[in-house]
C-alpha cells in the first residue's frame, strides 16, 4: 500500500475529492487518516516536524503493508535560480533539517533515481524572510516544514520514500506569502494530484516474477538441492553474477555441460557444483586450501589434526594427535619427515612459486 | 563543474580566491563567514558529487602539516602530509574520502604561505641530518586542479633550495599543465598512482586512462621532473598477474626503471566505515567480489597469504624489469 502524506487538508483536497481514488476516512487514534480501495492511503500529518513524526510513525506502526511513503505539498524557493519557478513541481532528493539551535547533521535521501532532483531543507519555523532564505539556502534551494520528518520515519521503518513539492512562494522576496498560498490552495492541490496520477501507477503490484535459476538448473542438469544447499547456491550465485557480467558467462565458467555427463548421484553432483562455484568466487583461497591440503597430507594420513590460524593471519600451524600406542609415534615421525615445512611456510607467506 | 562557490569573507581579496572566482564567473558565488558553518555541518550524500558539487574557498585553521601514519613512504625519514585541499573531482570506488568528510564538496585552502611556514619550522626542528618528506594529496588529488588552484610555483620556490626536505605530489591525473612551466627540482617528486587499464576502467571512475597518465609521466620525465610510482591500491582479479605484467611492460616503455625514484606497493584495505560507505555507494563494484575478509583488527582486506602473494608477485615483475630492490617499498600494513 502506498501512503500519501500532506501537512494540511488544503494541500490534499483534490485527492480527497477525487472520485476515482474514493478515499474514506478511517477511524484511527487521530483524525486525518484515509484509505482508498486502490491500495492507497492518505495521512494529514499536520505542520511541522514533531506532528509529522508522531502521526506518520503511528500509521507506519499500525500498517506494516505500507510499501512506499509519498510526501506531497507546497514548498518555498530559497534562491533566485532559473531552475526554480513558481507553480513548478519538483522531485526532492536529500532533506536536511534546520532546528532553532542550528542545522541537524542527519539527512535523509528519497528513493528517487531521476537526475533532475532538488534538495530541500525542512525548517523548524516558517521561512518567510530574506534572512531565513540566506540562512537556509547554502544547504538546499527549497524549504518546507516536514519532509525531513517523513524521511526520518521512512528510514526507521525501512520504507522507500518519495517527495514532490509544488513551489508556492519565493522566500527571498519576502511579502504576504501565507495568504497568497492559501488562496491558491486548490490549484496547488490539483496540480499535485495530476502529477501523482501521471507518475504513479494505481494498479496493485502483481506477483513478482522471479526467475529461479535453482529450479531450472535442477531440471536441466539433474541436481538435487537440500535446504542448506539452496541457501549456499543462492548466495554464491549472487556473488558470481556480480563478478561476471551475466548468467550465461557464469554458466560457461562453471562448465555446466560437464554436469550432463558426469556419473554422480544428483546430490553428489550438487555438492560438486557448489564446490566449483566456491572456487570461482574465491579462487585464491580455494587454490591455497588445495595446496595446503596436499602439503599436509602425510600428517593427515597419520591421523594428525592440522589447524592454521584464523584466515591464515600468521604463518603458524597447530598439530594435535592422540598417541595410544608406540606405532602412532612412529607414524607421526614418518609423517613429519615427509612434510615439506618450507613449502607450507611459503604458501602461508604468499611466496610466489 | 561546480553548482556554487562559497568563499570566506576574509579570503575574498586574496588573489587566489579572485582567480578562482573569475575562472567560474557564470555560477553563483556566495559569501560565508567560515567554511565549517556549512561544509560538513550536514551529511551530504557522497554521490551528489556527480550532480551537485560545490566549491568552498577559505583558510585552513589549526595544524596545517601533520605527521603521516606509520606505513607511509620510504622508511627511516620523518614523513608529513599537508592539508591544502579537501575532496576530489575523481570518483575511485575504493576512495577513503567517501567515509571521511561528511560532504563530497571541494574545499580549496588558500593560506599556502602558512603551510610553508609550518614546513620551515619542521625542517628546522629535524635538522639537516634527516630528510623531511612532505606529501601533498592526502585529502585530494594534488595535480588534478593545480591549474586552477595555482599554488605549485610557491612550493617549488620554497623547496628548490632545500637540501634536507622533499616534496611529493601524488596524483591520478594527467594534468601537468602547471608543472610543465616550472623548472624541475631534484627534491620535488611527482608520484603517479597507477593500476592496470582494466582496473582503472572498473574502479578509478572519471580518472584519465592509463595511457594518458603514462604519457604525462613521460613528458615530465623528459623535462627532468623526478617521477615515482604508487601501485596502490592493488586489487585482486582473476587475471591479476597478467594484468600487472602488461601494465608494467607498457610503463617501462615510457620511462626506464632507473629513472623512477621509488615504487610503493600497497594492497587494497578499508576501515569498516569506508567499506560500508563503499558498499552503499558502489554496491556492484568488483572489489566486493575479490575475496575480501574482515581482518583481525576490524579492517577489511585480503587474507595475509593473499596480500603477501600479490605484493611479492608485483615486486618480482618489477625486479625482472630491472627495478632495483631498494627502490621498491612494500606497504605491509600489518
Ligand atoms: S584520485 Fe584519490 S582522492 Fe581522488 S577519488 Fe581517487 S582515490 Fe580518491
Amino acid at each position: 500500500m502506498k501512503l500519501l502524506t500532506f501537512a494540511h487538508r488544503a494541500e490534499s483536497q483534490a485527492f480527497l475529492k477525487n472520485k476515482a481514488l474514493s478515499f474514506k476516512a478511517k477511524p484511527f487514534a487521530f483524525e486525518g487518516f484515509y484509505c482508498s480501495e486502490k491500495e492507497l492511503a492518505l495521512l494529514i500529518t499536520g505542520e511541522g516536524v514533531q506532528s509529522a513524526t508522531e502521526k506518520l510513525a503511528a500509521v507506519c506502526g499500525a500498517y506494516p503493508e505500507i510499501t512506499h511513503i509519498i510526501n506531497m505539498g507546497v514548498a518555498g524557493i530559497l534562491e533566485d535560480s532559473p531552475k526554480l519557478d513558481l507553480n513548478q513541481i519538483k522531485v526532492l532528493r536529500t532533506c536536511y533539517l534546520s532546528r532553532s539551535e542550528g542545522m541537524e547533521f542527519k539527512s535523509f535521501t528519497t528513493s528517487e533515481e531521476s537526475k533532475n532532483t532538488f534538495d530541500c531543507v525542512t525548517s523548524h519555523k516558517r521561512a518567510l524572510t530574506k534572512e531565513d532564505s540566506n540562512r537556509l539556502s547554502p544547504f538546499a534551494p527549497i524549504v518546507d516544514r516536514e519532509c525531513w520528518a517523513i524521511g526520518s520515519v521512512a528510514s526507521r521503518f525501512k520504507i522507500p520514500f518519495h517527495a514532490y513539492k509544488i513551489l508556492s512562494d519565493r522566500v527571498f522576496e519576502s511579502g504576504e506569502v501565507c495568504q497568497q498560498v492559501k488562496d491558491k490552495a486548490l490549484f496547488f492541490s490539483e496540480s499535485l494530484l495530476n502529477y501523482f496520477l501521471e507518475t504513479w501507477s494505481l494498479e496493485a503490484p502483481g506477483p513478482i516474477e522471479a526467475y529461479d535459476n535453482l529450479e531450472k538448473m535442477s531440471k536441466d542438469y539433474s541436481l538435487h538441492f537440500t535446504t542448506s544447499h539452496k541457501r549456499k547456491f543462492r548466495s554464491l550465485w549472487n556473488i558470481l553474477l556480480k563478478k561476471y557480467s551475466n548468467e550465461k558467462e557464469v554458466l560457461k565458467k562453471l562448465d555446466m555441460d560437464c554436469f550432463k555427463e558426469i556419473k554422480l548421484s544428483p546430490k553428489e553432483k550438487t555438492s560438486f557444483l557448489l564446490e566449483k562455484m566456491e572456487n570461482l568466487s574465491t579462487p585464491f583461497k580455494s587454490e591455497l586450501k588445495v595446496k595446503l591440503d596436499q602439503s599436509i597430507s602425510p600428517l593427515k594420513n597419520a591421523k594428525c589434526l592440522v589447524r592454521f590460524s584464523e584466515n591464515f593471519e600468521d604463518d603458524s600451524m597447530e598439530l594435535s594427535l592422540k598417541i595410544r600406542k608406540e606405532a602412532d609415534l612412529i607414524h607421526l615421525k614418518k609423517a613429519l619427515e615427509k612434510t615439506d615445512y618450507k613449502q607450507i611456510k611459503n604458501l602461508l607467506n604468499g611466496i610466489p612459486e | 563543474m561546480f553548482e556554487k562557490i562559497f568563499y570566506e569573507k576574509d579570503a575574498f581579496s586574496n588573489p587566489r580566491t579572485q582567480y578562482v572566482l573569475n575562472k567560474f564567473k557564470g555560477i553563483p558565488h556566495v559569501e560565508i563567514s567560515k567554511i565549517e558553518d556549512i561544509f560538513g555541518r550536514v551529511k551530504k550524500p557522497y554521490l551528489q558529487k556527480r550532480t551537485n558539487l560545490n566549491l568552498f574557498i577559505g583558510e585552513k585553521k589549526g595544524q596545517l602539516v601533520k605527521e603521516t601514519p606509520n606505513a607511509y613512504g620510504l622508511s627511516g625519514d620523518p614523513h608529513y602530509y599537508f592539508i591544502h585541499s579537501y575532496n576530489c573531482i575523481y570518483e575511485c570506488d575504493y576512495c577513503y574520502l567517501q567515509g571521511y568528510f561528511h560532504s563530497p564538496d571541494l574545499v580549496f585552502f588558500i593560506n599556502h604561505e602558512e603551510i610553508i611556514e609550518e614546513m620551515r619550522q619542521i625542517i628546522k626542528k629535524n635538522g639537516s641530518h634527516k630528510t623531511s618528506w612532505f606529501h601533498a594529496g592526502e585529502y585530494s588529488d594534488s595535480l588534478a586542479l593545480s591549474h586552477i588552484t595555482g599554488e605549485l610555483p610557491l612550493y617549488f620556490d620554497f623547496f628548490r633550495d632545500l637540501k634536507s626536505a622533499k616534496l611529493e605530489l601524488r596524483t591520478k591525473s594527467a594534468n601537468i599543465k602547471e608543472l610543465k612551466s616550472l623548472r624541475p627540482s631534484k627534491n620535488i617528486i611527482v608520484s603517479f598512482s597507477l593500476s592496470p587499464k582494466e582496473q582503472i576502467k572498473d574502479h578509478d571512475l572519471k580518472t584519465p586512462p592509463l595511457e594518458t597518465r603514462l604519457k604525462a609521466m613521460e613528458t615530465l620525465d623528459k623535462l627532468g621532473h623526478p617521477i615515482a610510482l604508487h601501485l596502490d591500491p592493488i586489487i585482486f582479479c582473476d587475471d591479476f598477474k597478467s594484468q600487472y605484467e602488461e601494465m608494467l611492460e607498457s610503463l617501462f616503455k615510457y620511462i626506464s626503471p632507473e629513472r623512477i625514484e621509488y615504487i610503493s606497493l600497497g594492497v587494497v584495505r578499508f576501515t569498516k566505515d569506508v567499506y560500508n560507505q563503499m558498499k552503499k555507494n558502489y554496491p556492484s563494484s568488483k572489489v566486493h567480489q575479490s575475496e575480501l575478509i574482515k581482518s583481525f583488527d576490524g579492517k577489511v582486506r585480503y587474507m595475509r597469504p593473499m596480500r603477501l602473494w600479490m605484493l611479492q608477485t608485483i615486486k618480482n615483475i618489477c625486479l625482472l624489469y630491472g627495478v632495483k630492490e631498494e627502490k621498491l617499498y612494500l606497504c605491509m600494513e600489518e
